[in-house]
């Protein structure tokens, strides 16, 4: 330090010293250009974190967080106006370039019967605008017939529409959120318009984080810079400190540059945080220099300040880069470039304190003088009533501190959508409207493992998927048995997973690219994804959730399932297959808001297996006569006989059971009355069998369904909503007839290999809660840790280093504490509150320590708190006021961070000011010339 | 006498010399129906961006505006026919169904069975009937004609621009247009040969630009010109054989 001190008191080194700070800082400056941005809100997931790495490679291969939602009110959905603007806006999404996919009713492609030519009919759902009440009637109840459309497109009530708009393959979320938000504000600035889907929300997080800061920086400057001009009436001095300050950026972000590092979201807060704290130390010397060079001259004052106040301003910066560089025990790697960037900067700022600031007080000549605002008079009195009264302050402070520790107990980790934005912000809104019409916006993700070819698989897929569906929140679960079932409809009429592992191959096949089935099932077939929809965004209810379905899947989720023949295995086959029906039946229910009593589904229970089947004669008859008389019917009506297609559908309905090929050959040749190899019996004869056979299967199964509905007295609903309900139990009950069914069986037994997680966004918020816990621990244990051996050797003695951190203690426990009182989570934001308040907070301490000095304990501590009194407080509210600007922003992390360190730094200063005096048992802390040196002369009040 | 024929010769209705657009579209159209039918085999290959290449084989007949497709692999498809005859109109037989399924579309957008290609483009077998033409362009190797929809036409582009290649009178290159004008899909059509007067493409290449440039090639393996294929060949009951 004395070195030092001749160096900044020669004019010809001191130029030098200035020199080379400009040399380094312009150097500093260009490196900071190549500084870019990283906007991946995924980078702030723990590292090494299973759950996390199951997540991305989940949504690489499913692609879930590629789609951006957009729900619009419309209680005029049907109407022309309204589609015509919808059917613009879906096909303008559609032609974006960062946009694969757009999706909404106004394109969705569906697939009916062609009640007049046989077959399917595929269409666009709205395949014409309506242009009368009654067209538009006929179009709602087309639209609020398909199940899969309502409450995913379509809300239940039919007064909102979502569209699904699926990015490109490296599409910029921000980018996308931008070009969607112009094309739908193009048409529908009129309406209230909710964006949801991670594109809009991680541009949200981002864009207003960004707001804040680029709005908030120069008043949380010009905040800090009015308090010290108040404070020390000095436009000079301020200004050589803000200069040193934004030279401790510069070095910071230049050292980035240099080593290709990226801007994150938090380190977007480094600026406010440098010039809060880090002016601080240039403050100081300025302060005590003011104090000092009345008395003793320029050269010499700064000599002293140098050598006396350096080694304490170094050890107070010290303890705060300390605090920050605790943030390299996070696993969180954005979180630990902003502790280590945050520490270069702050040491930075902490050396140029001590060397470029002393180098231009002297090459200005700057003159001493009386602080502006001077609060050591108050700040003596309670200092000296602490000290008398310490009998009673320290156990009002252990008191205090016992309470504030039961308090601190209180504070959850708690991680979930509420810790990134508030009540009433843009994303809030859009989760409230996807919950109120869409069934919720919070997923779980159970990706699965196996051959998904597999009819027996699919099933059991099926079987956990509706056993999660009944849960409560859930719903709605979405996965690819259903998926197929609805392709197996427009097949064999039926929406049921087909019984062979060749039909499900070939619908699997059909549906290869389809952008919905991508998000189910990989093209191999070999992993699939069940997908829970939640109505619920609360992290408590959402924890309990969690646990159920980790609970049912760990249950559950057979690890290898032996697909059995029912012929030869009918009880155990018997008693699988009516436990899926049942859960089946029970879910089904819910979805068509049924009630299924436990009385009810006791029924359902006992009634699978004595339900009467008999297949009505006169339906056979019907549908068998519907497909002969369609196009998919290629034998010709030979002439002169006109009722024969009539004929033959009589004779061929029964309801004993389907006929095989050779006896509908002979009802043929015997109806016909032609031979058996004719060309027009030949045709037949292989074309009926299979319309036949499903003809009496959807008789057999519908007959069941009216059967379980009357014997269990489920109370189904009119109209065409109870049609569909009755349709689908039917299409259940068929499963009954499968024939074969999945045996769970030992991992070492033949069968089809299965694997089962859970995961999805409520599993990382809990990984992400528990990595919160963790880093605070770590990060607080490293920083107390570091800054107790700077104590110790700053004042070497141990005793003295726990006393210079006992303020910093009580302020933890009194912040934490408040935050538990309060009810404020701990979560990334408030994470970081540890370290920087035992990094910031200790300085204070250190610095009415160092000035510890008189001929007794009271006489120190009143000479200590005159020379330090102005600067700790002038620290203290200017960090307080730069951070308490950022809790008017709308970023609810920095709302967090800006309010509790405000108060802790407030609280620091206090606990300072009380705790040391009522504790301090020496007249002197600090030993050795350099211990007296800087203390100005003695003064009295 | 051999300078009347090279007079009648120049004199003859030629592409080459009747430039306008409509007769140079007219000329595209007969050129790619200038066989009885056509027997392809094709490997298909479709490349989404971020993802593993997907392998087709597929066994095509063409007579007219009939096209009977049949896919030979992958194994999950294999057997799978369909048979269009219309553009609204197509049955598809189901091996593992044994069924034949009447499927009609009024859907010209949407790729078949995951490729890039739509059911519009795969089964558009001529182009006049639908678009007028102008000649845009030309050079050496082809001239370049706008194609826009006529009034009652239904189909889902707004323009097309094609390169006709003056030697084979087949595309080259067939540029699509969304509603909005924006180029949404390039087709290359390369490595063009003949049999007789019969030319197609050996590769053809469709782009989709608005899915990250996905791409679906269909490498010809075979070609069969004029073999005779029956009529029967193109009905429902074939689907079953």
């Amino acid at each position: 330090m004395k070195l030092l001190a001749r160096a900044v008191i020669d004019k010809r080194s001191a130029k030098a010293i200035v020199g080379v700070a400009v040399l380094l800082t312009a150097a500093a400056l260009l490196l900071a250009n190549d500084v870019e941005q990283d906007d991946d809100l995924l980078a702030f997931l723990p590292e090494g974190n299973a759950d996390v790495a199951l997540f991305q490679e989940i949504n690489t291969r499913f692609g879930g967080l590629d789609v951006a939602l957009v729900g619009i009110d419309a209680p005029d959905l049907f109407t022309a106006a309204f589609l015509t603007r919808l059917q613009t806006t879906t096909q303008a999404l559609d032609d974006l370039e960062d946009i694969s996919h757009a999706m909404s009713i106004a394109n969705l492609e569906d697939v009916s019967p062609n009640k007049e030519a046989g077959g399917i009919q595929m269409a666009a759902l709205v395949d014409a605008i309506p242009t009368s009440p009654e067209a538009e009637e006929a179009l709602r109840q087309r639209v609020m017939s398909r199940d899969h459309v309502v409450g995913n497109l379509v809300s239940r009530d039919g007064d909102a529409v979502l569209i699904y708009c699926f990015t490109g393959h490296g599409s910029d979320p921000k980018v996308v959120a931008e070009q969607v938000r112009k094309v739908v504000l193009d048409q529908f600035d009129d309406r209230a318009v909710y964006w949801g889907g991670s594109p809009f929300i991680s541009t949200w997080i981002y864009s207003t984080t960004q707001a804040d800061m680029a709005r908030l920086t120069p008043w949380s400057i010009f905040a800090i810079v009015l308090i010290l001009l108040i404070t020390f009436r000095d436009a000079f001095g301020v200004l050589i400190s803000l200069i040193s300050t934004g030279m401790g950026i510069a070095c910071a972000n230049g050292l980035m540059g240099l080593m290709d590092v990226e801007f994150n979201i938090v380190l977007s807060s480094m600026p406010v945080l440098l010039f809060a704290l880090g002016s601080a130390y240039s403050i100081h010397m300025l302060a005590r220099y003011y104090a000092l060079e009345p008395q003793y001259g320029c050269e010499e004052a700064l000599r002293r300040t140098v050598i006396g106040l350096g080694p304490v301003v170094l050890a107070a910066g010290g303890t705060t880069v300390a605090g920050l560089l605790s943030f390299i025990a996070m696993d969180i790697q954005p979180m630990r470039s902003f502790g280590l960037f945050t520490a270069v900067g702050i040491g930075s700022t902490l050396l140029l304190s001590v060397t470029f600031v002393p180098a231009v007080i002297r090459l200005m000549q700057l003159k001493g003088k009386a602080p502006g605002l001077d609060l050591s008079g108050p700040t003596v009195a309670l200092v000296s009533f602490c000290r008398r009264r310490r009998v009673v302050i320290v156990p009002i402070l252990l008191l205090l501190a016992g309470g504030a520790s039961t308090l601190v107990t209180t504070v959850k980790a708690r991680m979930d959508s509420a810790a990134f934005f508030n009540e009433g912000s843009p994303p809030d809104l859009a989760d409230k409207f996807l919950a109120k019409n869409f069934g919720g916006s919070t997923f779980i993700q159970i990706p699965v493992q196996g051959d998904f070819k597999q009819p027996a698989v699919l099933r059991q897929l099926r079987y956990v998927a509706d056993t999660l569906r009944l849960q409560p929140h859930v719903t709605q679960a979405l996965h690819i048995a259903d998926t197929v079932g609805i392709a197996n409809e427009a097949m064999e009429g039926v929406r049921r997973v087909p019984d062979s592992s060749e039909k499900v191959a070939l619908l699997l096949g059909f549906m290869t690219g389809n952008k919905g089935v991508a998000q189910m099932v990989n093209d191999d077939r070999t992993e699939a994804l069940i997908t829970l929809k939640l109505d619920t965004a609360d992290a408590a209810i959402l924890d309990a959730v969690l646990h159920d379905v980790e609970v049912q899947v760990a249950s559950l989720g057979v690890p290898r399932l032996q697909v059995v023949p029912t012929i030869g295995n009918e009880a155990q086959a018997r008693l699988v297959l009516q436990e899926q029906t049942r859960v089946r039946l029970k879910a089904l229910a819910r979805d068509f808001g049924v009630p299924m009593t436990n009385q009810i589904f006791e029924k359902v229970r006992t009634s699978l297996g004595t339900l009467d089947s008999r297949p009505s004669r006169a339906g056979i008859q019907a549908r068998l006569l519907r497909w002969l008389g369609s196009d998919e019917n290629f034998a010709e009506v030979p002439e002169g006989r006109p009722a024969l297609w009539t004929e033959l559908a009589s004779a061929l309905a029964s309801e004993s059971g389907p006929l095989f090929e050779d006896d509908i050959r002979s009802v043929l040749t015997d109806k016909l009355g032609l031979p058996a190899d004719s060309a027009t019996v030949d045709d037949l004869g292989f074309s009926l069998e299979v319309p036949l056979a499903e003809a009496w299967s959807a008789e057999q199964t519908q007959a069941a369904a009216e059967a379980l509905v009357r014997a269990t007295g489920l109370q189904v609903p009119g109209g065409d909503a109870g049609k569909r309900f009755r349709s689908r139990v039917a299409a259940a009950l068929a499963d009954l007839e499968a024939p074969d069914y999945g045996r769970a069986v030992a991992l070492d037994a033949d069968g089809y290999a299965l694997h089962w997680a859970v995961n999805g966004l409520p599993v990382l918020y809990r990984g992400l809660s528990r990595s919160v816990t963790a880093n605070q621990f770590r990060s607080l244990g490293l920083a107390l840790g570091l800054v107790l051996i700077i104590m110790i050797g700053l004042f070497r003695s141990p005793l003295a280093g726990l006393l210079a951190t006992t303020p910093t203690i009580l302020t933890l426990l009194f912040v934490y504490g408040g935050m538990g009182a309060l009810g404020v989570t701990l979560d990334i934001g408030t994470s970081m509150l540890a370290s920087l308040i035992i990094g910031a907070g200790v300085d204070y301490a250190v610095h009415l320590l160092s000035a510890w000095q008189g001929n007794d304990v009271a006489d120190a501590g009143e000479q200590a708190t005159r020379s330090t009194a102005v600067s700790i407080w002038a620290n203290a509210l200017m960090v307080a006021a730069g951070f308490f600007v950022l809790t008017l922003g709308d970023a609810r992390p920095l709302q967090n961070v800006g309010g509790l360190t405000a108060a802790a730094m407030l609280v620091a200063g206090l606990t300072t000011f009380v705790a040391i005096p009522a504790l301090a048992r020496a007249r002197s802390y600090r030993s050795g010339e350099a211990a007296t040196l800087a203390l100005p002369a003695r003064q009295t009040g | 006498m051999p300078r009347l024929l090279l007079i009648l010769a120049l004199l003859a209705p030629s592409a080459a010399f009747a430039q306008d657009g409509p007769t140079l579209l007219k000329t595209m159209d007969e050129a790619m129906a200038r066989s009885d039918d056509m027997t392809f085999r094709y490997d298909v290959l479709n490349q989404e961006p971020g993802a593993e290449p997907k392998l087709m084989q597929l066994r095509v007949w063409v007579k007219d505006t009939l096209r009977l497709t049949e896919f030979e692999a992958p194994g999950d498809m294999k057997g799978t026919k369909a048979l269009v005859q219309g553009q609204s109109k197509m049955y598809i037989y189901l091996p593992a169904y044994k069924k034949v399924r009447r499927v009609s579309s009024s859907l010209s957008s949407g790729g078949f069975m995951g490729t890039t290609f739509s059911n519009e483009d795969i089964s558009t077998s001529e182009y006049s009937p639908y678009y007028d033409a102008v000649l845009s362009s030309q050079d050496d190797v082809a001239w370049t004609l706008t194609l826009t929809p006529k009034a009652d036409a239904q189909v889902g582009y707004s323009k097309l621009e094609v390169k006709m290649a003056k030697k084979f009178e087949v595309p080259l290159e067939i540029k699509y247009f969304n509603s909005k004008g924006q180029h949404v899909k390039t087709e290359t059509r390369d490595g063009t040969s003949c049999q007789g007067k019969v030319c197609t493409a050996e590769v053809m290449t469709m782009t989709d630009h608005t899915r990250g440039d996905a791409s679906t090639s269909l490498t010809r393996t075979e070609w069969e010109v004029n073999t005779g294929l029956d009529d029967g060949l193109f009905t429902t009951r074939t689907l079953t054989q």
